[in-house]
């Protein structure tokens, strides 16, 4: 009788449910890069979340194998734009590619639903104009968990303990000066991409190793899972972990054969492509070197840095406390289970190692509700 | 009795293959009306005008291809595959053979390799697919390539450009700007659910191409004539300069869905979108 209770109750964790997030578009936002330059960016928001002031990258979707994803797309723009799930191979009416399925009018809507395909990392981005409207700012990412919930890579994959999501791209600023004064052009320069901010989870410079969603902090006894995401549709990004040597598992949302998940110090991501590294090692500061490489001859372009820092396991000034991302996990848990999106905090609330007291955290649960 | 066994490994060797391809001047037509553009190809020993990569050949693994080549331009060119350090010369108006015995199947990628890389842009590459015998999936053929008007007017006025100064305007499969490569049979792929598709993805240009399937995943098998030491799946697959894959196809679901290049500048000719590197797969439903 015990075991059928179980039985029953890990049973329903792996049900698949239906998952449902409300996306709009912004196309009059500017964003401020780290150099204090503000430059206009188009992208996707969760409707509902409009405390947020972020636009790039766009919500990231949450789900698992199997569910049954609806994603409600008000396109809240003068423009045409769509959604198209990259990488998750869904069926042609809702592949979000105006050729072959359909365009969103101006302030029309449509539902993208389909079944979540294999765990791993995907993005979404718009499919009109693409070359334009994904150097603007319109993509984000879907991470699909296993069927059972469990903390690993994929169904009876390898193990994690803490992951990030590193969404990758450049703007060139010429570009968005354009988009900003021109409205849409048709006839762009694109030949002419010289990107000048290289950005990582829609910063650039300084502000991404400020930002504690992105800083990769975990403890010496643990695995971090990297999810990289080159979505920003132009050039390769070498990311190098220095003495550290990472273990590429996944890419694409596919396991890689065994003989292939290699140990190394360094990976290439080109563009549209998603890896999952694995990341253990002895206690200190590292820094992840992100090189963005010229498409035409893999010479450096330009550059970004994250930091990957790995604590003593059990330290005492870290007990009673959580990273800030998994306190964001938690919150988006009771919130909205579909979505990990942005949230903010003021840096007050945060202690130099970017980490949160739990009291202080329930005290900032209505602020951000 | 002995006669007979000595007889079977005659019967079992393979055949030559021959063909007589040229090195030939011509022009470049972009799709977008732009100006012609002076290239230098490999191209059929037929032909009166030169084209863009035009040679791509298929092997049936066993066989040996004996490849004549014939040099109907005005200056040295090259011969050489994309993985091997030497090189065949062959001067205005001469000819050479060239033979070739793979020993495993796979895409080879034969070059220019003079005056790296300025030779390559100019057009002068191709391949050689080589096939299981075994294998009867329907074959292919994507052979990527890029063209910067201003570079291939500066080396056919007798200089070469600034490397770094590389910023091709239009992009090719198969020496076709999408929607032309719609028209092509050998790169618009028509399948059924089911059944198996070869596709060889060939970089005969000089950047890279990072080659997203929409609706699919691709399953990878060799590169270079060096297979993986396990298939495995991707549904966005890097492919540099000098490269040819191995990829198979087995379609899941039936619909029309575009591959293009995710280095989103190749789908462009200029300022218009989309064009360039981008053909769409049409699979029907299965038939039993």
């Amino acid at each position: 009788m015990k075991n059928a209770l179980l039985l029953l109750f890990s049973s329903t964790l792996s049900f698949a449910a239906d998952v449902h997030i409300n996306i709009t578009v912004g196309m009059s936002s500017d964003t401020l890069m780290h150099d204090g330059t503000s430059l206009r960016i188009w992208g996707f928001r969760e409707d509902g979340s409009a405390s947020s002031p972020y636009w790039v990258p766009g919500p990231t979707i949450r789900c698992k194998e199997g569910d049954h994803l609806f994603i409600h797309f008000a396109n809240t723009s003068g423009l045409e734009h769509t959604i198209h799930a990259h990488g998750m191979d869904v069926p042609q009416a809702v592949d979000g590619v105006p050729s072959t399925s359909a365009t969103v009018p101006p302030f029309g809507e449509f539902v993208y639903d389909f079944i979540v395909p294999h765990a791993g990392t995907y993005a979404y981005h718009c499919h009109v104009h693409t070359v334009l409207h994904l150097q603007m700012g319109m993509y984000g990412s879907v991470i699909v968990d296993p069927i059972s919930g469990s903390n690993t890579v994929w169904e009876a994959g390898p193990a994690f303990d803490r992951e990030r999501l590193w969404v990758t791209g450049e703007y060139d600023s010429y570009w968005h000066w354009l988009a900003a004064n021109g409205g849409h052009p048709t006839n762009f320069p694109f030949h002419e991409y010289n990107p000048d901010y290289f950005i990582v989870n829609g910063m650039s410079g300084t502000d991404i190793s400020e930002d504690w969603q992105t800083v990769a902090t975990f403890a010496s006894q643990q695995k971090m899972l990297l999810r990289l995401n080159n979505i920003g549709g132009f050039l390769p990004h070498r990311f190098r972990f220095g003495q550290l040597q990472v273990q590429t598992v996944i890419s694409d949302g596919r396991p890689l054969p065994e003989p292939m998940r290699i140990f190394s110090n360094e990976i290439t991501v080109y563009p549209g492509e998603r890896y999952g590294v694995l990341v253990e090692g002895p206690v200190g500061e590292y820094m992840t070197e992100i090189d963005y490489l010229s498409i035409y001859d893999e010479s450096l372009v330009g550059s970004a840095e994250v930091p990957l820092i790995i604590y003593l396991e059990g330290d005492s000034t870290r007990d009673g406390k959580r990273d800030i991302l998994d306190l964001i996990q938690l919150l988006n848990g009771i919130a909205n289970p579909s979505s990990l999106g942005h949230v903010s905090f003021l840096a007050a609330d945060l202690d130099e190692n970017g980490v949160i007291e739990t009291e202080d955290f329930l005290l900032l649960l209505p602020l951000i509700l | 009795m002995k006669w007979l066994i000595l007889f079977f490994p005659v019967l079992a060797y393979a055949a030559d293959q021959n063909v007589s391809i040229q090195i030939r001047s011509g022009m470049f037509v972009p799709a977008d009306g732009g100006d012609p553009i002076p290239i230098v190809g490999f191209v059929p020993i037929e032909e009166t005008t030169g084209q863009v990569s035009r040679i791509q050949i298929m092997l049936t693994l066993g066989d040996r291809l004996v490849l004549s080549v014939t040099n109907n331009h005005t200056e040295i060119h090259h011969f050489t595959w994309a993985t091997e350090q030497s090189s065949v010369s062959i001067a205005p108006g001469a000819s050479e053979t060239i033979f070739f015995e793979p020993k495993t199947t796979g895409a080879y990628v034969f070059m220019d390799g003079g005056e790296q890389p300025f030779q390559v842009a100019r057009g002068l590459s191709g391949a050689v697919m080589v096939k299981d015998p075994g294998d009867s999936a329907p074959d292919f053929i994507w052979f990527f390539n890029e063209h910067d008007a201003e570079w291939l007017s500066t080396i056919n006025g007798g200089t070469f450009p600034d490397p770094a100064s590389y910023r091709p305007d239009y992009f090719t499969i198969n020496g076709n700007s999408y929607p032309e490569t719609m028209s092509d049979p050998q790169a618009a792929v028509v399948g059924e659910v089911n059944q198996a598709i070869n596709i060889w993805m060939v970089n005969g240009g000089i950047q890279a191409h990072s080659i997203h399937f929409h609706g699919y995943h691709v399953e990878v098998l060799s590169k270079n004539g060096n297979p993986f030491p396990q298939p495995y799946l991707k549904d966005t697959l890097p492919v540099k300069p000098g490269e040819g894959f191995h990829t198979r196809l087995v379609p899941y679901q039936p619909g029309l869905y575009p591959v293009r290049d995710h280095s989103l500048t190749a789908v462009t000719a200029r300022g218009f979108y989309p064009n360039g590197m981008l053909v769409v797969l049409n699979i029907s439903e299965a038939t039993e």
